[in-house]
């Protein structure tokens, strides 16, 4: 179905717009230099990789070096030096004062992570002075984003840091420009692939049989299928021009939302406007389907455990998920929460994928033979061997000991998925302060970008529903009996 | 910042930048403690905290209910493993099963 995707008008526009000086998250033309680069292994794709492998390499020695607590547990020596704002309802002093350390806290991840961007950027041959000038905004910037997020009623709504990086960003941006001075330090490319090469360590294979049967088909039968669909509708029938936006926005809302653009916006090279846009969609459309869905599903006198697994399967963002179950129940709870967890799972295949798909087919020229070992591998988005590396050694250590999941559950824990989140709320906040409120309009013309989203979800609405019923009504009734158990 | 741009421009951006961080203030500060107060969404507030549950998730680590929810899971797959594997495994059967044993 997508072997006939139009390549040769994919390739020319990719080549075009690169040409014309756009923004993609990794263009076509920087990818190449990275293969001509005299230092190849210190290209901005690769640092990504040995930054993030060194961060999770301290944050595993931070674990062994604490040892096993005396309960049989594991904790992170890195735990009380890894903070963000916390949340608050009417005060936002509160997002500091909740924990002693947020305040030292928030001091080490500044320093930890300016140390290591800027021993990236040392390695790129790069500016450090002029990167450490302007981090320091855009570090602020990031404490603004969380705060900003961490109010009660804002987190409620699922309005996550994402979206609040990226309005700060923009806010100043559109307004009053972004200084000069700062521009060193807006690394959207590095932020968001150093924060995918953390994210790897936390898509765990383990846990993707945690349903068995029936989350599997739940989860990673009908996503991928939603996925193409989806991607082929929006390229054969809505005839988007850019494939990178249509492949954004079918992976945000097939997936698992925000952290899925995220990874298939890297993997195929898309625009940074194009994963504001697909966030944004994705985020707007979450906040409605959190409080219809369990509505519905009560109307309709929907089993908690049907219903569960079909929001579970269908709304974008995880937390979302959890807040709707919860509506209705902890089995739905359970069950919605456990089938987004295995979709979340789906990401690495799904950035592979779409990675090789991108480089062997939206890629090629029309006229162009077919790429040989060494092209491939010159195209192929490095940063992904990091990413899928990450995932397979702390797959490997939750499950070759008794006390692989607790080990490894304390290096995400405590310190991980911290680093994580201020990797990508520092991606976010560069890419409002490169972007331009015009145009992200531009990508929003004739609301095609809409309809997909809207006919995508739709389809992804009826054949969950119809994969949920068939698996825990039809197939599998008593997996559904043993889930209502207490 | 672009060294060409007029002073009116950048006026103009400037106000504009200071109008829109005053709306900020304005709904967080205001807004958005006010309707944080209300009993009822403070209550719901109140219940997704006491379950671990943060709407903002990005993942399911992000989740602190998540390890809850998969013990319990995990002892339920244990008692009936077969549940989630096993097409035409029936929960009387089991039960039956254990009373028998019993």
């Amino acid at each position: 179905m997508l072997d006939s995707a139009p390549n040769g008008t994919n390739a020319k526009r990719l080549m075009s717009e690169a040409h014309q000086g756009e923004s993609p998250i990794d263009d076509v033309t920087s990818n190449l230099a990275d293969g001509g680069s005299r230092q190849p292994f210190f290209s901005e794709d690769w640092c990504a990789v040995w930054i993030g492998g060194l961060l999770l390499a301290i944050c595993v020695i931070a674990v062994i070096a604490n040892g096993p607590l005396p309960d049989g547990g594991y904790a992170s020596l890195l735990k009380p030096w890894l903070t963000k704002p916390g949340s608050w309802s009417d005060n936002p002093v509160a997002a500091f004062a909740s924990q002693s350390n947020t305040l030292p806290g928030l001091l080490a991840v500044f320093g930890l992570t300016l140390v290591a961007f800027g021993g990236g950027i040392a390695a790129m041959g790069q500016s450090v002075s002029a990167f450490a000038r302007g981090f320091v905004l855009v570090f602020a910037l990031g404490i603004v984003a969380y705060l900003l997020a961490g109010q009660d009623v804002v987190k409620y709504y699922d309005l996550s840091y994402a979206l609040w990086a990226l309005v700060v960003g923009l806010l100043i941006s559109n307004t009053i420009g972004t200084p000069d001075w700062v521009r060193p330090a807006v690394r959207t490319e590095l932020f968001i692939k150093t924060g995918l090469v953390l994210l790897g360590a936390e898509v765990l294979f383990n846990r993707l049989l945690a349903l068995g049967l029936p989350g599997i088909f739940v989860a990673w039968v009908v996503t991928p299928i939603v996925l193409v669909a989806t991607f082929w509708f929006g390229q054969k029938i809505l005839r988007i021009e850019s494939p990178t936006l249509n492949m954004v926005i079918s992976a945000d809302m097939s997936v698992c939302g925000v952290s899925a653009a995220i990874a298939t916006a890297a993997a195929c090279k898309a625009k940074k406007e194009e994963l504001s846009l697909a966030i944004g969609m994705s985020l707007s459309f979450t906040v409605v389907m959190m409080v219809a869905m369990p509505a519905v599903i009560k109307a309709a006198g929907m089993s908690n455990i049907v219903g569960g697994a079909w929001m579970g399967g269908t709304i974008d963002a995880t937390g979302a998920v959890a807040a709707a179950g919860a509506m209705l129940g902890e089995d739905a709870l359970q069950v919605a929460a456990t089938v987004k967890m295995i979709q979340n799972i789906l990401i690495g295949v799904v950035a592979f994928c779409v990675a090789v798909y991108w480089v062997l087919r939206v890629e090629r020229r029309p006229d162009a033979p077919r790429p040989g070992a060494v092209e491939i591998w010159r195209r192929f988005p490095k940063f992904i061997f990091g990413f899928v590396a990450a995932s397979f050694v702390f797959s490997m250590m939750y499950g070759a000991h008794e006390d692989g999941p607790r080990f490894v559950d304390a290096v995400i824990n405590d310190s991980t998925k911290t680093l994580r989140g201020w990797f990508f709320c520092l991606a976010f906040v560069s890419i409002g302060l490169e972007t331009n409120f015009r145009a992200l309009a531009r990508y929003f013309k004739g609301g095609k970008p809409l309809v997909l989203y809207v006919v995508g979800q739709s389809f992804n609405l009826c054949l969950t529903l119809l994969m949920v019923w068939l698996m825990f009504e039809k197939v599998f009734p008593q997996a559904a009996e043993v889930l209502k158990q207490q | 910042m672009s060294v060409n741009r007029s002073q009116s421009d950048w006026q103009r951006g400037a106000t504009a930048f200071v109008s829109s961080a005053a709306i900020v203030a304005l709904v967080w500060l205001v807004v958005l403690p006010w309707i944080a107060a209300r009993p009822a969404v403070r209550a719901r507030t109140a219940a997704l905290k006491e379950r671990g549950i943060d709407p903002a998730a990005l993942f399911y680590t992000d989740l602190e209910a998540m390890p809850r929810l998969e013990a319990r899971l995990a002892a339920q797959r244990r008692k009936h493993p077969e549940a989630f594997w096993q097409i035409g495994w029936s929960l009387d059967s089991a039960d039956r099963h254990e009373v028998d044993s019993h």
